[in-house]
Order: C-alpha cells, then structure tokens, then sequence
C-alpha cells in the first residue's frame, strides 16, 4: 500500500484548481441574484491562469507511486490548456450572451474538461489515463449539446458520445491486453516488455488498442470519421476549444505511450509499430488537406484543417521514436500544439463572431459559409487582419507561430529520416495555403454581400481576439522562450 | 551619480534610441490622421528630440572610464537553428555613437524642417510622411546599433523598406512610384551579396555578433586552412575575400556605388526632406558604416581592400563627371552625392578607417544642408528644379544663400578650415601614402585612388560652383526667380545649424602635427585598433604638399566653374558644347549607364520573364498544377465524400475494420 505523502497532493495542484473552479461556478449559479453573468468568463480565466502558474512553478516528482508524473512536460501541457481555456472562455461569453445561452454549468464543464486534461498530460498509468480521458470526454460531450435544441449539436454531441464510447472501450480492452501481458498498467512497466517470452503478440496487440482509441481522441485518419460532423454542429466556442484543448492532451498521453511501446518492442524503425504510425501520419496528413479544399463552410474546413494538423504532429511523435532527436521531435510537437492552440482558438472565434446570430434551432445552412467573409476587410477591419493572421499561421507562413511549429517538426521527421514524409508534410502544407488563402481572398478581395451582418462585437471578445494575434505573432518572431521551454519540457521524457 | 552609475542609466536607455521613433511612427501611423497636424508634428520632432538627448547622454558616458569604454544593451536569445544561435542585444562605440548622433541629430534637424516643408499636404499624407520618417530613423537606429550581423541587416532591410515608401510618397505620380520601385529592386541585388557575406561569415565563425567575431578573428592568420565547414581546404584568406566581397556588393546597392549607383539620382523623386536625411546624410553611409564596422574582417582580405577602394575612387570621379551636365539642382546634388560616398569607401578600403568615417560625419551636415537648401530654393521657385531658370537668388533668399555658400565651400574645399576639406583629403592622402597588407600585395590601388580621387576633388569644385553660380549668382533669368522668397523661419533655422556644423567639424579632422590634430582619428581608434594591427597599417609621417596640392586643385576648379557659369568666361560652356555636342550630350544623358542596364538586364528579363509567364506559369503551372491539383483534389475528394455521409453506423464500421487492419498488420509481422 502506497503511502500518500504532500508531494502527491501538491503536484495535483493544477488539476484540484480546474476542478475546484468548476465546482466554484456550478455553485455561483445556484447563488446568482441578477441576470448577469458577465462576471463567469473571468472567473474561469482567473482559475485558468491560477492553475497555469501553479503548474509552473510546481515541484516535479512521481506522484501515487508513479501513477502520474509531475515534470516539465505536464507543466508545458497544463500551461497550455489553461491558456486554451482562457482564451475560449473569452471567446464563448460573447458568443453565449448573444444567444441568451450563458450559464455558470458551461463554464464549469469547460473547467472539468480542462482538469481532464491537465491530468492527462501528467498520467504516466494506462488507468489513470483513461479515468482523465473519460474526466475530459464527458465534459466535452455535454458542451457539444449546449444549444442543445438546435439539430446540429443535439445530433453531433450523440455522434460524438456513441463514438467517443467505441474508442474507449478499445483503449480499455487495450489496456486489459497490455495488463496480461506484462503485470501492469504503469507505462513505465509497460516499456521493460512483456513478463513472458511468448507475450509480445499479446503486448503489440494491447498497445495497437490503446493506440487506436487515443488516435481516436487526436482525430488521426481513419479514425476521423466523427470530426468534421462534431466540429461543425458543436457550439464555434466549444469547437475551438476542443480542437486546442483535446488535441494537447491527448497528443501529450500519445507521445508518452508511444514511446513506452517503441521500448517495448524493440524500438526498432523498421518494426511495425512505428510502421503503423507512420502510415497514421501520411494518410492524416493528405486526407486532412485534401478534403479541406472542397469546403466552402469555413468551420468545416476548419474541421478538416484540424486533421491535417494532427498529421503533422503525429510525424513529430513518430520521429521522437529515435532517441537521437527524440527531445527535438518531442520539443517540436509541443511547441506545435501551443501554437496550433493560439492560431485555432483564435480562427474558431472569428467565425462565431460571423456566425448567424438568431434564435437556436434555425441556423441558416450557410452560416459558416466563404462568401459571409466577403468584403470583410471593409467592414471590419481589426477582424479580417486577425483573421489573416490566424490563416498564415495555420498555413505555416513566416513570421506566424505556424511557420516556426512546422519548421521544428520537420526539421524533427528529416533527423529522424523520415524524409518521405517529411516532404509529403511540406507538399501538403501547400496544399494548405490554397483553402487557407482563400479565406483571406475572400476577406480582402471580394466585394461584400448585399445586407451581410457586421456580426458580434464584444471588448471581451476583442480582448481575446487580440491576445491570440499577439500570441500567434510573439511566438513566431520571438520563439525562442517558449521554444526553450518546450526543449525543457522535452527533456524530461523518457 | 558615479559615471558607473550613469552607465548603468544609459545602457538600457539604448533601446530608447529604436524604441522612441518606432512609437513615434505607431502613433502616427495609426491615430495621425485624427490627431491633426500640430499633433502629429510635435509627436514625430519630440520623439527625435529626446532620442537625441538620449544619444548624447550615452555618448558621453562613452568618455568616461578606460580608453575604449562601450555600452551595451545585452538582448535574449533570438532565434535558435542548430547549433547557431542569433541574439538580439545593442552596442554603443565609439563608431555607432559617432553615427548615433549623426542619425537623431541631424534627423531631428530634418524633421523640424519637414513640419514646415510638408505643410501643403493634406492631414493624411502629412501623418504619413512623418510616420514613414520616424519609421526610417527606427530602422536606421536598428542599423546602427545592432551588437550583430542578423539585426543590422534587419536594419538595412527597414531603411531600404523606408525608404522605397518615402522615394514613392506621391505613388499617384506614375513616374515616382517607379523610382521608388527601381531604388527597391537595385537594393534587392545588393542585399542578395550582403546575405552571401552573412551566410559566409556565419559558416566560418557560427555567430555573427560582432565583438566574438573580433575576437575570433583577432587569432587568425590569413594563410591558415580552414579544416572543416563548407569552406574546408579554403584559406582564411579566400573565405574572407568572398565573405567582404559580399558585403561589399550589399555596399555598393545600399551606398549606390558603381555598378548599382542607378537608383539614387532617381530617388530624388521623393520630397526633398527625405532627399536629405536618408539619400545624402544617414542611409546611403549604411555601406560605409558596414565597412567600418566589420573592418577586422576586410583587414584578413587585403584583394577586398583592394577592390573596395578601386570601386569607390572609380565611383568618385565617374559620378562626378556626370554631374557637371545636369541642371536638376536636386539631380546635382545626388550625383555629388554618389561621388562623396565614393571618396568615404576610398578612406574605409585603403585602411584610413577614421578618415572614411570622418568623411561621413561631415558629409551628412553638408550634405543635408546643400539638399534642404535645395528644397527651400525649390519652394521658393514653386517646385521648379531648373538651375537654368534660376539665378540671383542670392538677394531674394539670404539664409538660404549664405547656408548653401558655407556647405558649398565646405564640400569643395577651397577655403581651408572648412570640415570637408580634411576629411576628404585625409583620405587621399592615406590613400597615397598607406602601408599596409593591401598596398603590400596591391601597390597601385593606393595611388590609383590618390589620382582619381583627386581629379574627383577638383570635379566637385567644379560643379559645386557651377551649381552656387547658376542658382544664386548673377541675376534673375525668370520671372519665378525674380518673384522668389525667403522660406519661414523652420526652414531655415536648421539649415544655419547645419552650415555652422559644417564650418567646426573641421576641429575632428585636423592633421596630426596641428594642435588638436587627429582628433576624430585618436577617439576611433579603439573600434579600428584590431583592424589597424591585422592589416600593418603603418602610420605616415605628415606631409604638407598633399594638402597643398588638394587646395590648390580646389581653388583652381571652383574658380573655373564660377568664372564660367557667373564670371568672365561664361562663353566657354556654349563653344564646348558647340564643339563637343556629342560629348555634351553624353553625359547629360547620364553617360546613358540606365539604357546600357535596359539592354544588357532589363529586356533580356523581360523576354525570358514573358516566356516563362506564358509558357511556364499560365500553361504549366496554372493549368496543369495549380488547377490540374485542385481539380485532382475535388475529384478525389468527391470520391471519400460518399464515406462522410453522416451516417454513425458506416463510421463505427470504418473504425472496426481500420482496427482489424491494423491488428492483422502488426501481428502479422511483430507477433513472429
């Protein structure tokens, strides 16, 4: 019986925060005198700066007999996801007040979730993984429903969950595998191999399950099917927040199971493990582009978009497989996923400022549609630039966060010599500027539509806006702070 | 406060000196058309004003401590590739203190004249000139200052963007838009040498700051192999060659030295003011301070030595030939100019770093002088720039007069104590008498520069007094001349400023057996110090008859180009061109250099660029590619779309058999 010293609830901190918030605006509803609830975004913020700056400054150290692990890396992931949080709480409030749909239950799901998250970035326990993803599935799930009365969210949050279940339960009966062949659960046990000679079908077998299920939580081709629909009919803020908040956790347990599973089986390049993924990341990488360029509903090529960039991630875990540039590949994805967080948030927002603004239930099919960003850059200006700059990031064009991300990453993929892939990444990065510069076409180009809405403006809104622009731009021309704590944080896993 | 104290004060407060324009311009940029006028004016001079008081704090902090104290504002790490990691950090010397003071001295003087100079423009663009201004003194700052090659070349980048902006501030006028263009594409060129020089430097040495580069440098031997890098085999010699010989094509672009000086008599297409601060007195010495700056390396490589100072003295004289034919004041001006700046690269290439430096200091008061006298004479005759319908301005002006007088007699040299003339002809006489590594392997360069530089010298006597004769001497040849006026009180004040600097910078350039003597040469030496020892350069005992002769070439020249432009000889000119019409009109057409690009770049260009249009981009790329791509793309997409149907079924069952595939593949091959 493991004995519980203050280490282990110290190093929890970040979690206990989150959750500890959500609890806090489930209560503030119950006391609320007025109608206002302005206050409930803030709130959130508060406790997701508090809960990044304590994963900052948290000691690092085993917790629960190694069951988790409190380092660099969980802290990079926490930082991150608050720093999602924040951001799409900010942007959620304008969007909810202009629906009549603000309630302290969505800031406290997005709470939840958010501690699912900060969790999942520290298990190093097969079972503690799956207790934070199903922490972080359950909250998203019924933030998907919010406007639950329109078809699209109703109809997208059950795909989500029925889905959402599948994978689970292939992590779950993956993880049983992988108890029977090696005794534990504990990723660190997992990575010695299996207890008996004749176990390693039984282990790979395990871990293609367990791989399986968490390529379904990053939406890596083909188990992407869910995305696009849950994308586009989820509420734009939750959106954006899942597409930051669950890829950085579920890439942070996938880049630490992967590993453990390259030291299970040999770690060889030309074993199958590392096959399989590599597969992954070039099927997710084309499909992700290719099908983003039909699109003409910014959100769904949004979808799609976030796909692509799963891709591109997923080369980067794979390329940590060879130890020799395991801490820049690792450094890479990190830095990747806090820049994707800043570039995607922020695009998801300003299509929820675009975004048909009547009652639930009626949005018109064309609500994300290419031609509402028409003439954009006359009629809001402050938007279309912002706009912009999220497209060049996500297209990955200098001097963005998107340019400095890619550029880590493959640089990554060409040492670890995976150079097909690599120039398949950089082919379909093109490709991404065509769908990506389209929308700045549009916004600059075309002439607006005949009585076309200026859309929600909000100061919370823009101050979100703008921190997303100044993230966007700080981390791609002055990279080398966050990238030297992306190394730090790269260091430390083994 | 103990001095040290004050070093502390002053070594963050560098960044003020980039910071203060660059809010400037922001403000400007942004709030300036609501602001109004007076607003924006006193935004843009107030910023210059106290980033000058900031410059001369620092500088004299520079005085204080041992011989050869420097400031420095340590910046971060940048940006990090490979092993080579690029800082941001500011370094005051003795070298960009010098050019600090210049910049925001003479900047602000400038700026004050432009308050008045700009006023007929309307709120916009009169915010938008002063923000492009401000912008331009950020970046020049930035130049300057940067403690390494990556952030001067983002300064020499920001200047060249300012001014492309500024050269076409009237874009509505085809024309000028178009020089703006031809002044940004030449620099393109330069720029693509001074990247080869920085990529080169970077491969030897792994960092491209400055004081590490010294101090590398400062243990190599010129004959030594570089064992590794892409430059193995190499000596340290050859690599530095092409290494200085990059930078020194950036040089040639960026301070419009043979061949690629065809862009800067074209900007005088921008308003006057710019004319004067960035294509006379701060930009166009970019190269020279480049040169200055990274001497130790041109001291390793005496053939860049060499051909840094052959350029420039063919440079002087060249341009200076074609400025006796035109009758643009502002077009003499440049070429005169083109011809300054090739005398400064003669001083920074033979070895007489302080003398090239001291050059450029008082060229850019005479300079700025001579070209906001122009922009007052221009005012005053309604924006006519015709020398030939001018004349006897003289009474009509008197400032104006008296200003551009001093700044001409400085320029030429033909009264003694004025600043140019030692500062031109301490380079020349360097030039003659230098021994040191280039005049070593390269004997003739020395007197070479010394004979054309000297003909150069007696050129810009003459056209230099041709210019004052036809412009204020005599009488009025127009009606506009006759009718013309003195400029308010803006106007003239820092043109009086800049004439009286130009009359005591004289005190920095004094020969070294005068009182006082070597002044500037003495205070600079610690910046040169390792290139002076690297290169042996040797002093030379002082002799009088260099000067001698110099005066004697000036006051010959001048006095010819004022007798026959307002004195006795005034026929001369029209039997010459009677005699010699083809020669004449040789060289008012600008020895035809821009025709001789047309046919040689140009059209070549332009027919492989329309074959490549038409052939290449519209049939290959365009149709087949780019089309060809997408239309790939959407059938290929039309095809999975049938899998994205919506239904949760079909999707599960993807995932299951995607599932199984995997299994079967893994096991297949791992479980064995």
């Amino acid at each position: 019986m493991p004995t519980v010293s203050s280490q282990d609830v110290l190093a929890l901190a970040p979690v206990a925060i989150l959750a500890l918030g959500g609890i806090a605006l489930l209560l503030s509803e119950v006391f609320l005198t007025s109608g206002k609830r302005g206050y409930q975004a803030f709130l959130t913020v508060l406790f997701a700066a508090t809960a990044g700056l304590t994963a900052f400054g948290a000691t690092p150290g085993k917790v629960f007999a190694g069951q988790a692990t409190a380092d660099a890396f969980s802290a990079f992931v926490t930082i991150t996801v608050s720093f999602g949080l924040a951001l799409a709480a900010l942007v959620s409030a304008s969007w909810l007040d202009a629906r009549g749909a603000e309630r302290g239950e969505f800031y406290a799901l997005s709470l939840f979730a958010a501690s699912g998250m900060s969790l999942l970035g520290m298990a190093s326990d097969l079972l503690v993984a799956f207790v934070a993803i199903e922490i972080m599935s359950l909250s998203t799930y019924a933030l998907a429903a919010w406007m639950r009365r329109g078809k699209k969210p109703a109809e997208a949050a059950f795909k989500y969950f029925i889905l959402g279940a599948f994978s689970s339960a292939l992590l779950l009966y993956g993880t049983s595998l992988v108890f029977g062949a090696t005794g534990s659960t504990l990723l660190s046990d997992v990575a010695r191999g299996p207890l008996q000679a004749g176990g390693s079908a039984l282990l790979s077998a395990g871990l293609v399950l367990v791989a399986a299920g968490l390529a379904f939580k990053v939406a890596a081709v083909p188990f992407h099917v869910w995305t696009p629909d849950v994308y586009e009919g989820a509420p734009t803020p939750v959106t954006a927040f899942m597409a930051a908040g669950v890829k950085t956790a579920a890439f942070a347990i996938l880049a630490r199971t992967v590993l453990a599973a390259y030291a299970a089986t040999g770690g060889a390049a030309d074993s199958a493990f590392p096959r399989v993924l590599a597969v992954l990341a070039l099927l997710t990488m084309l499909v992700g582009n290719l099908f983003a360029v039909p699109q003409r509903s910014v959100k769904r090529m949004l979808a799609y978009s976030s796909i692509a960039h799963a891709g591109y991630l997923l080369l980067g875990v794979l390329a940590a497989g060879l130890p020799a540039v395991r801490e820049r590949a690792l450094s890479g994805v990190l830095f990747y996923l806090a820049s994707y967080t800043a570039s995607a948030i922020g695009a998801f927002a300003v299509v929820g400022a675009l975004e048909s603004n009547g009652q639930p239930g009626d949005e018109p099919a064309d609500a994300w549609d290419l031609e509402r960003l028409a003439g954009l850059s006359r009629r809001r200006p402050l938007l279309a630039f912002a706009m912009t700059v999220f497209m060049l990031s996500l297209a990955g064009v200098p001097p963005t966060a998107g340019f400095v991300a890619k550029l880590l990453v493959f640089q990554a993929a060409v040492g670890a010599q995976y150079l097909a892939l690599a120039v398949v990444g950089v082919l379909t990065s093109a490709l991404g500027a065509y769908y990506y510069l389209r929308v700045v076409v549009y916004m600059y180009m075309r002439p607006a539509a005949e009585g076309e809405p200026a859309g929600v403006t909000s100061p919370v809104l823009s101050v979100a806006l703008a921190v997303a622009v100044a993230a966007v731009v700080v981390l791609g021309i002055g990279s080398e702070p966050v990238a030297s704590l992306a190394r730090a944080a790269a260091a430390v896993v083994r | 406060m103990a001095h040290s104290d004050a070093i502390q004060v002053a070594q963050p407060l560098l960044w003020a000196l980039i910071l203060l324009p660059a809010a400037g311009a922001l403000v400007n940029g942004f709030f300036g058309r609501r602001l109004g006028k007076g607003n924006v004016a006193l935004i843009a001079v107030g910023v210059m004003v106290a980033a000058f008081a900031v410059a001369v704090f620092a500088f004299f902090q520079l005085f204080h401590g041992e011989h050869g104290t420097v400031l420095r504002a340590p910046g971060d790490v940048w940006f990090r590739v490979g092993n080579t990691s690029v800082s941001f950090g500011l370094l005051f010397d003795r070298l960009s203190g010098t050019l600090s003071l210049v910049v925001t001295g003479v900047g602000a003087l400038i700026h004050v004249y432009s308050t008045s100079y700009m006023s007929h423009e309307d709120d916009f663009g009169y915010a938008r000139f002063l923000t492009y201004l401000n912008l331009f003194v950020a970046a020049m700052m930035t130049l300057v200052l940067g403690d390494n090659l990556a952030l001067t070349f983002m300064g020499w980048e920001g200047v060249g963007l300012a001014s492309y902006l500024l050269i076409g501030f009237w874009y509505t006028d085809k024309q000028k838009a178009f020089c703006g263009r031809k002044a940004f594409i030449t620099n393109r060129v330069g720029d693509f040498g001074f990247l080869i020089g920085f990529f080169a430097v970077l491969s030897l040495f792994g960092t491209g700051d400055y004081a590490q580069l010294t101090q590398m440098a400062g243990k190599l031997q010129g004959g030594q192999l570089i064992a590794t890098g892409p430059f193995a085999g190499w000596t340290v010699t050859a690599a530095l060659t092409l290494a200085t010989l990059g930078f020194f094509v950036g040089c040639t672009g960026k301070s419009a030295q043979l061949p690629l000086y065809v862009w800067l008599p074209d900007a005088m297409a921008g308003p006057t003011p710019v004319s004067a601060l960035i294509h006379a007195a701060t930009m166009v010495t970019a190269g020279v301070y480049l040169v200055a700056r990274t001497s130790f390396l041109f001291a390793l490589a005496p053939a860049s030595m060499a051909v840094v100072t052959t350029v420039g003295a063919a440079t002087a004289l060249f341009s200076a030939l074609i400025a006796f034919a035109q009758y643009d004041i502002k077009k003499v001006l440049a070429y005169s100019t083109v011809s300054q700046l090739g005398f400064m690269f003669i001083g920074v290439g033979s070895g007489a770093y302080f003398a090239g430096v001291l050059h450029l200091v008082t060229h850019a008061f005479f300079k700025a002088c001579l070209f906001l006298g122009a922009g007052s004479v221009m005012h005053g005759m309604h924006e006519d720039t015709d020398i030939r319908n001018m004349g006897g301005l003289r009474k009509k002006m008197p400032w104006t007069h008296l200003t551009f007088l001093v700044s001409t007699i400085a320029i030429t040299g033909f009264v003694v104590p004025l600043s140019g003339f030692f500062s031109k002809d301490a380079i020349l006489a360097n030039a003659l008498f230098a021994h040191n590594a280039m005049s070593d392997a390269y004997p003739w360069v020395g007197p070479l520069a010394y004979v054309l530089g000297s003909l150069a010298a007696a050129g810009t006597a003459f056209y230099m007094m041709r210019l004052y004769a036809l412009t204020f001497a005599g009488e009025p040849r127009t009606e506009a001349a006759r009718h013309a006026h003195e400029s308010s009180p803006v106007m003239w004040v820092p043109l009086a400023v800049l004439a009286f600097l130009a009359v005591v910078a004289a005190v920095l350039g004094l020969p070294g057996n005068w009182a006082l003597g070597e002044l500037f040469g003495r205070f600079t030496h610690p910046v040169f110090a390792q290139a002076i020892a690297t290169a042996h350069v040797e002093e030379h005992a002082a002799t009088a008859w260099p000067f001698i002769v110099a005066w004697l070439v000036a006051l010959v020249a001048g006095g010819l180009g004022y007798a026959m432009f307002a004195g006795n000889l005034k026929s001369i000119p029209a039997r010459f061109v009677e005699v010699f019409p083809a020669l004449t009109r040789f060289a008012q057409d600008k020895f035809r250099v821009d025709e001789l690009y047309q046919w040689l770049i140009i059209r070549p260009l332009q027919v492989i660029s329309r074959f490549l249009w038409k052939v290449g981009d519209a049939l290959l790329i365009d149709g087949l590619l780019v089309n060809g791509t997408a239309r790939a793309a959407m059938a290929f997409a039309r095809l999975f779309r049938t899998l994205q149907n919506g239904d949760v079924q079909r999707y599960a069952a993807l995932m299951a058999v995607a599932v199984g595939v995997i299994l079967w593949t893994v096991l297949g091959r791992g479980g064995n």
